[in-house]
C-alpha cells in the first residue's frame, strides 16, 4: 500500500509519489502532471474530472464547476446538472481522480496521503480538506502547509544544507509567504503570513477587465458562454505576457470579433494595486519573525502565477534577492507533500529530519467588552491566549475572572483571528464553566489552556482554580463543516457517481475540446469538426481499443489546426 | 538553570550553539511523536534565545498624549511608557516633513492624491514603513483629537491598509495606542474596503458563522464571558478618565459653595431621560467645560457629609475630565493605607489614584470608612459596573453591572449617603443599601 503526497490547488492539482527512489509527479490519463481542479457531469451520469471538465465550462457551464477550493468550510452549494454539491464533495471528486491516477502508475492500492494546504487555511477549512480526503477513500493523518511543502521539495537534495528561506507562494487563489529556517536537519517555520483572497485569478481578471473596459463591455453584459470565453483568453493572454513584452487579447464575443492589443507594461499597471497587496503578507511575515531582508539566504517561488516577471520584480526589489527558480513553480508543492508523506512513513532516507510548523492565526477567547455601550447582545473583545506565529504543538494558558461576583457561570468562547473585536473573528466553540457566586472575585478566577497540536487540533481546558473543576472542549465540529455522521453520508450519495473510465478519459476530453470549438467556431469550420466528432464517436462506440487509439490520433491531428487548440 | 538542563548542555552565550542543542533535543523530543517533551523544550528554547539575543528591533513607543495645543501636557508619564531606547535610526524627518506638507495641502481629499503619496519609493524600505506607519499613527490620533480624521477620505484608508497592513496588526496596535482611536482607524478601514471583486469568487468567502448571543435568558442575568486583567496600556487617559471624572465631579461639586470652581450646571429631573445629553452638544462643547485642578493639592472633602447632592456629568466633559486631569493622578492627600494621619481629620477623605496594571484603583476614606474601587476598563458602562467598590470589611456597598447602567452612561447620578458613595438615578433600581442584589433589572430598552 503506497503512500502519496497531494497537492489539491485551485487551479490545478497534482499526487506524486516516491518511485524508483526518487520523488516524482504522476501523470494523469492526459499524460500532464498537473490535473486542473475543475469537476464536471457527463449527460451519460458519469463525472468528468480535470481538462475534460474545464473544457466544458465554456460549453456545459451548468454542469461543470472550478475553483470550488475558495468555499472550502463553507456551506455554499455548487449545482451542476440539477444536484447540488458542496465544495467538500467537488474536492473529493478531484482526490478520487488523483488517487485512480496514482494507483495505475504505482500498480498498488493508494489509501494514504498527505495533502497539502495553504498555510492561511483556518480550522473549519483543515476539516473540510479531511473530509473531501475521507469521501474519497483516503485517510490523511496529516495536511502540510503549502509554502512548508514547497521548502521541503527545494531542500531534498541539500538537506544537510543550511540557511533561512522566504517562500512565495501565489496559486490560483492564494497568497502565502512562509519564512522557514534548515539548521541541522530541523526544518522551523518561522512565520507563516498570507492573503487569503488573493491569486493568479486576480491578475488574470484584471486582464479580463482591461479587454472589456477597451471593448466597451461590461462583465455582466456577457452570457456565461462568453464570460467563460473570457477569462479562457485572458489565461493565455497572461501567460503570452509572461515570455513576450506584448501580446493580442482575441475574442469572440456576441458574435463579435474584438481584438485588443496589450503590453505587459499596460497589464502591470493594471495590476499595481495587486502588488501592493502583495508586499503586506511578506512584511508581515518578516516582522514576526523578528527578521529583516538581508537575513534570508533564498527566496524560493512557488505557484504558477509567480512566472510572471512582475512578482519577480517585486520580489527582488523587497527583499533585495533574485528569487529562485531551478524548480518548477507548479509542481514543489506537490512533491513537498510527497516528500512529507514519506518523512511520516519513517522511509531511512529522512528519518532524522525533524520539522517544526507554526499556528498561523491568533487564537483566543473573548472576554468582557470594552464596548458594549448599551448592547447586552454586543460581542466582546478578543484576548489572544496563543498568538499567532507560535511553534506547535504549543500549549499555553490565560487567567480569567468573573466579570460580576453574582456570576453564576462563565462562558468561554473561542475565538480565530486577529481583530480585537471577536465579531470579526471565526467563533470556533464555546464551553461552559459554572460558578458559585462570591463577592471575592479571586474566588472564581478560571484558568483557560489552549494546547494546539501538529496536526491542527485544537483541546480547551477551563479549570477553576479553586475547586481544580476542569471543562473541556476540541474544536470539532465547526461552522460550515461536516460531522463524521454527515460525511459517511455523503459518501454513501458520492460512491455511486463513477469516474470517467481512465482509458478513455483521452477520448472524453477531446470530444470536449472539440465540442468547445465547435461552439466558437461557424460555417465550414463548423461542418468540418461536426463530421470529425460524429465519426470519431462512431469508432468509440465499436470498443475496439486499437481502432480507438488510431481514431484518436487522427482525431487529435485535426483538431491541433485549429489555432485555438494546442494539446 | 532549569532550561540549559532541558537543552542538555552547559549555559553559553553562542547562538549557534544553542541552536546545535535545540535541534539535538529535538529528535527526542519531536513534535509529533512527544508532544509534551517538545512543549517544554520549546519553551526553555524560547527563553533562551530571548534571554541571548539582544532585542534587534525595539520599536519606539508612542507618545503618552499627542496633545493638542489647548490641552495641557500630562504632568507625568504613568509608568513603563518611557521611550523605548532607539532602534538603528533612519531618518524619517524628510518624509514626516513631506507628509505634514501633504496633510496641510487641499489635495488632502483626493484619494489618487493619496494613493500617489504611499507609492513613494520609501515605502519599499521594510524598516521605513514600520517607523513611519507608527508616526503617522500618532499623527492620525492628534487629528482624530482635533475631529480631523472626517476628512480623509474613504478610499484612502485603503491606501493606508494598503501600505501599513494595520488590520492584521490590530491587537498589538490596540496595546501600544490608544484602544479607542485604533478602534476607529480599525471601523474607518473596514468600513471602506474590501474592493477587490472577481466574478468567481464573490460570494465564495463568506462564512457563515452563527451569531453569538450572550446568554439573553431573563432569568439567568449574570452569565457573562470571562474579564481579563490586562496588561497595562499606560497611553490611555480615557482608560482613567471617568470613575475620575466622576470623583472630580463629586470633589467639584463638593467645592461648590466655594465657588472656586465653576461646574456646569447640569440639573436635570430625575425622569429625564437617562441617555440624553440633556441639550448638550457633544459636537460643540462649551469653551468653559474644560476645568482646571490644582495638582498635589488636599482636597478638603467635609462636604461629602452634606446633604445629597447630585451632579450629572455628560459624557463630553468626563473626556475632557479625563485628558485634563492627567495630572491629577500623581496628586494625593495622603495614602490611607500607610498614612491616614496624614490627612487632618477623621472626617477628611483621603483620596489616592493608582495605576496599576492597566486599572485605576482608587482609595476613599468616607467618614471613616475605607472604600476601594478598581477600574480595569476604558468603557463608561464598564467604569461603573467595575466600581464595585468594596470596603475594608468586605462591605458591599453596590454592585453595579453593565445592564443596568448601561443607559445611563451620559447622564449618571451619583451622591454620597451617610458617607458612601452611592447613586441615584430614575432607572436604576440598584439597591446601594443591600450588599448582595440577587436580581439585576434589565437593561431598559
Amino acid at each position: 500500500m503506497a503512500i502519496v503526497g497531494i497537492d489539491l490547488g485551485t487551479t490545478n492539482s497534482l499526487v506524486c509519489a516516491w518511485i524508483d527512489g526518487r520523488m516524482q509527479p504522476i501523470p494523469n490519463a492526459l499524460g500532464s502532471f498537473l490535473t486542473p481542479s475543475a469537476v464536471s457531469l457527463d449527460e451519460d451520469g458519469t463525472v468528468l474530472v480535470g481538462a475534460s471538465a474545464q473544457e466544458r465550462l465554456i460549453t456545459h457551464p451548468d454542469r461543470s464547476v472550478a475553483i470550488f477550493k475558495r468555499a472550502m468550510g463553507t456551506d455554499q452549494l455548487f449545482i451542476l446538472a440539477g444536484r447540488s454539491f458542496r465544495a467538500e464533495e467537488l474536492s473529493s471528486l478531484v482526490l478520487r481522480s488523483l488517487k485512480e491516477d496514482a494507483e495505475a502508475t504505482l500498480k498498488e492500492p493508494v489509501e494514504q496521503a498527505v495533502i497539502s494546504v495553504p498555510a492561511y487555511f483556518n480550522e473549519t477549512q483543515r476539516k473540510a480538506t479531511k473530509a473531501a480526503a475521507r469521501m474519497a477513500g483516503l485517510v490523511v493523518d496529516r495536511l502540510i502547509n503549502e509554502p512548508t511543502a514547497a521548502a521541503i521539495a527545494h531542500g531534498v537534495d541539500t538537506i544537510d544544507s543550511e540557511g533561512k528561506f522566504l517562500v512565495l507562494d501565489l496559486g490560483g487563489g492564494t497568497f502565502d509567504v512562509s519564512i522557514l529556517e534548515l539548521f541541522e536537519k530541523t526544518l522551523e517555520v518561522h512565520a507563516s503570513a498570507g492573503d487569503a483572497k488573493l491569486g493568479g485569478e486576480d491578475f488574470r481578471w484584471r486582464l479580463a477587465q482591461g479587454f472589456l473596459d477597451a471593448n466597451g463591455l461590461s462583465w455582466k453584459d456577457l452570457g456565461p458562454q462568453d464570460q467563460a470565453q473570457v477569462m479562457r483568453l485572458a489565461e493565455s493572454a497572461k501567460l503570452e505576457l509572461t515570455s513576450n513584452r506584448t501580446t493580442l487579447f482575441e475574442c469572440r464575443v456576441g458574435g463579435r470579433d474584438l481584438v485588443w492589443p496589450v503590453s505587459r507594461e499596460h497589464f502591470e499597471s493594471l495590476c499595481r494595486d495587486l502588488v501592493e497587496r502583495l508586499r503586506r503578507p511578506v512584511e508581515r511575515a518578516l516582522s514576526d519573525a523578528k527578521l529583516t531582508p538581508e537575513d534570508i539566504d533564498e527566496v524560493l517561488l512557488v505557484g504558477g502565477a509567480t512566472r510572471m516577471p512582475i512578482i519577480r520584480t517585486m520580489a527582488k526589489a523587497l527583499l533585495g534577492h533574485e528569487p529562485r527558480t531551478d524548480l518548477d513553480p507548479d509542481l514543489v508543492v506537490g512533491v513537498g507533500a510527497g516528500v512529507q508523506a514519506m518523512l511520516m512513513t519513517c522511509d531511512a532516507a529522512f528519518e532524522d529530519v525533524v520539522m517544526t510548523d507554526v499556528c498561523p492565526w491568533s487564537l483566543g477567547v473573548e472576554v468582557m467588552s470594552a464596548r458594549q455601550r448599551g448592547n447586552p447582545d454586543a460581542l466582546g473583545d478578543f484576548s489572544p491566549i496563543i498568538e499567532r506565529n507560535r511553534t506547535v504543538p504549543v500549549s499555553h494558558s490565560l487567567r480569567v475572572h468573573p466579570v460580576h461576583p453574582m456570576q453564576n457561570a462563565m462562558k468561554i468562547k473561542v475565538y480565530q483571528g486577529e481583530s480585537r473585536k471577536v465579531e470579526n473573528n471565526i467563533l470556533l466553540g464555546s464551553v461552559e464553566m459554572e460558578l458559585q457566586p462570591d463577592p471575592d472575585m479571586d474566588a472564581n478566577a478560571v484558568d483557560i489552556r489552549f494546547t494546539y497540536d501538529s496536526s491542527g487540533l485544537l483541546e480547551v481546558d477551563a479549570t477553576h482554580v479553586r475547586s481544580q473543576r476542569v471543562r473541556t472542549l476540541v474544536i470539532e465540529k465547526c461552522p460550515g463543516s461536516l460531522t463524521p455522521e454527515e460525511i459517511e453520508r455523503k459518501l454513501a450519495e458520492l460512491a455511486p457517481l463513477k469516474l470517467h473510465p481512465r482509458e478513455r478519459q483521452e477520448y472524453r476530453y477531446l470530444l470536449a475540446v472539440a465540442e468547445r470549438l465547435y461552439e466558437d467556431s461557424l460555417g465550414e469550420t463548423r461542418e468540418r469538426l461536426h463530421l470529425l466528432m460524429r465519426s470519431f464517436e462512431v469508432t468509440l462506440e465499436s470498443q475496439d481499443l486499437a481502432k480507438c487509439d488510431l481514431a484518436a490520433q487522427a482525431f487529435r491531428e485535426a483538431l491541433r489546426e485549429h489555432r485555438d487548440f494546442d494539446p | 538553570m532549569m532550561d540549559w538542563e532541558i537543552l542538555g548542555i552547559s549555559p553559553t552565550k553562542d547562538l549557534r550553539e544553542l541552536k546545535s542543542a535545540y535541534s539535538r533535543a529535538l529528535r527526542v523530543n519531536h513534535p509529533d511523536k512527544n508532544p509534551e517533551g517538545f512543549r517544554r523544550l520549546r519553551e526553555a528554547y524560547e527563553r533562551l534565545l530571548a534571554e541571548l539575543s539582544s532585542p534587534r528591533e525595539a520599536l519606539p513607543s508612542p507618545d503618552v498624549v499627542f496633545a493638542e495645543p489647548d490641552l495641557p501636557e500630562p504632568q507625568s508619564r504613568p509608568e513603563g511608557t518611557q521611550a523605548a531606547p532607539a532602534m538603528a535610526q533612519i531618518d524619517l524627518e524628510p518624509l514626516q516633513e513631506e507628509w505634514q506638507q501633504f496633510w496641510h495641502r487641499s489635495e488632502r481629499i483626493n484619494p489618487i492624491a493619496w494613493k500617489a503619496f504611499f507609492s513613494r519609493r520609501e515605502f519599499w524600505d521594510i524598516r521605513t514603513k514600520r517607523q513611519f506607519g507608527d508616526y503617522l499613527l500618532r499623527y492620525l490620533q492628534a487629528a482624530s483629537e482635533a475631529g480631523k480624521l472626517e476628512t480623509i477620505p474613504k478610499q484612502a484608508w485603503l491606501v493606508l491598509e494598503n501600505t501599513f497592513d494595520w488590520l492584521a496588526r490590530e491587537i498589538e496596535l490596540g496595546d501600544r495606542f490608544d484602544p479607542e482611536f485604533i478602534d476607529d482607524v480599525m471601523d474607518r478601514i473596514r468600513q471602506a474596503g474590501p474592493q477587490i471583486r472577481r466574478p468567481v469568487t464573490e460570494t465564495a468567502h463568506v462564512v457563515p458563522i452563527p451569531v453569538a448571543s450572550i446568554d439573553p435568558q431573563p432569568g439567568k442575568p449574570h452569565q457573562h464571558t470571562p474579564v481579563r486583567k490586562r496588561s497595562p496600556r499606560p497611553s490611555n487617559l480615557w482608560n482613567i478618565g471617568i470613575l475620575s471624572a466622576l470623583l472630580i465631579a463629586l470633589v467639584l461639586n463638593s467645592l461648590d459653595r466655594d465657588r472656586t470652581y465653576d461646574l456646569p450646571s447640569q440639573t436635570s429631573s430625575a425622569d429625564s431621560r437617562p441617555d440624553s445629553l440633556n441639550g448638550f452638544d457633544p459636537d460643540h462643547p462649551p469653551e468653559d467645560t474644560f476645568v482646571q485642578f490644582p495638582i498635589d493639592s488636599v482636597v478638603p472633602f467635609d462636604a461629602f457629609h452634606e446633604a445629597p447632592r447630585r451632579i450629572e456629568v455628560p459624557r463630553i466633559w468626563m473626556k475632557n475630565w479625563a485628558a485634563g486631569f492627567g495630572g491629577l493622578l500623581r496628586g494625593y492627600c495622603g495614602d490611607p493605607e500607610k498614612d491616614p494621619m496624614e490627612c487632618p481629620s477623621q472626617t477628611t477623605k483621603a483620596v489616592r489614584f493608582e495605576l496599576a496594571q492597566g486599572a485605576l484603583r482608587l482609595d476613599l476614606i468616607l467618614g471613616g470608612v475605607k472604600v476601594n474601587g478598581i477600574r480595569t476598563s476604558r468603557d463608561p458602562c464598564e467604569s461603573v459596573r467595575l466600581c464595585t467598590v468594596i470596603g475594608t470589611h468586605r462591605e458591599v456597598i453596590g454592585l453595579f453591572d453593565t445592564r443596568t447602567v448601561c443607559n445611563l452612561i451620559p447622564a449618571r447620578a451619583w451622591e454620597i449617603r451617610n458617607g458612601r458613595l452611592a447613586r441615584i438615578a430614575p432607572a436604576l433600581a440598584v439597591c446601594p443599601e443591600e450588599p448582595h442584589c440577587e436580581k439585576m433589572p434589565p437593561c431598559r430598552e
